[in-house]
């Protein structure tokens, strides 16, 4: 199919990925994956007889309207990324409830006065109980979620879990880097350190926001709300 | 046969075609409508979808390769999509016999 058809296919491939709303990885595999069917389409119709630019109309007629071709294909993209996000978020939540914990129970301790050894079987405790608590959540996750985003009856609740671990995750980690940033101010020997903590903390609470996404999945949340609400 | 008279089989569909080894999209579509003898002849647009959601559902699993300059996507049936396809078979054999013996003899 050589330039003649191009600009048939390509619009209908805009048309296309204009109501896809997903992320860009994802938009590129589906544009790819219709261009190369189209093409082989077209192809075909030109080795029949079809001029150039009749072959292309006949391959992106026979496809279907663009519109609902990307709707069709909005319902499979949202699955896979709100499957994703579930998958991350938990992985993250297990990655920093220990962390999380120890900081809420050391913090006050810490900046109050100095840690009383006997409060360490109540750090001891509340480390376990984050661990358990992650523990048994992953351990649902796999029992019972493992396809979740194909059960599109749990999906909002799976989603709804989701955005309030990652938020969770993203709060926690902040107040985590907060928390070590103020320790290294108190501590008089290392007063030059501040800066460099501060930064830490930032850097610490910006890769946890990149990685567990909770404003996404809020976003697919909603979405999935909406759909329901409206089918 | 339009797609909403097929709507609840073509999920098994699908997988029955991909028995025959990996293929990609086009060659699925082709596959479906040579094997029905045209009756199959869905608008290529609500198979791929289709095929995305098989492969959420682990029953598929696809490849990138790069065929002609242009990147491809080969689909192909996983172990737990051979399992659905026969519960599918088992399933249609069942409920084509029962209509077969209401539908198939006039009383």
């Amino acid at each position: 199919v050589s330039a003649g058809a191009q600009p048939v296919l390509g619009r209908y491939l805009d048309e296309i990925d204009r109501g896809l709303g997903a992320g860009p990885a994802d938009r590129r595999d589906v544009l790819d994956e219709v261009r190369d069917h189209l093409l082989e389409v077209a192809g075909a119709r030109q080795a029949a007889g079809l001029d150039e630019h009749a072959a292309a109309l006949a391959a992106v007629e026979e496809f279907g309207c663009p519109r609902r071709v990307a709707a069709g294909f909005r319902r499979a993209l949202a699955l896979r990324e709100s499957g994703r996000l579930v998958r991350d978020t938990w992985r993250m939540f297990l990655v920093f409830a220990v962390p999380g914990t120890t900081a809420w129970f050391l913090l006050p301790a810490m900046l109050v006065h100095d840690l009383d050894p006997r409060g360490m079987p109540l750090v001891g405790g509340a480390q376990a109980s984050g661990l358990l608590m992650a523990l048994g959540l992953v351990a649902i996750s796999l029992l019972r979620v493992r396809r979740p985003w194909l059960r599109e009856r749990r999906l909002p609740a799976l989603l709804g879990l989701s955005a309030v671990l990652a938020w969770f995750v993203a709060l926690d980690t902040g107040i985590c880097a907060a928390f070590f940033a103020v320790r290294v101010a108190l501590a008089e020997q290392y007063p030059s350190a501040l800066p460099w903590a501060v930064a830490a903390g930032m850097a610490g609470g910006a890769v946890a926001l990149r990685m567990v996404r909770p404003h996404t999945s809020t976003r697919l949340l909603l979405a999935t709300l909406r759909a329901a609400s409206t089918r | 046969m339009n797609a909403e008279q097929l709507k609840g089989h073509l999920d098994g569909l699908l997988l029955a075609v991909l028995e025959a080894g990996p293929m990609h999209g086009y060659a699925v579509i082709e596959a479906l409508r040579a094997h029905s003898g045209g009756a199959f002849d869905l608008p290529s647009g609500t198979v791929y979808p289709a095929l995305h959601r098989l492969e959420l559902a682990g029953m598929i699993v696809s490849d990138w390769s790069v065929v002609s300059g242009r990147r491809r996507r080969t689909y192909r049936l996983t172990r737990a999509g051979r399992s659905t396809l026969a519960d599918e078979r088992s399933s249609w054999r069942a409920f084509a016999g029962a209509v077969g013996s209401l539908l198939g003899n006039p009383t």
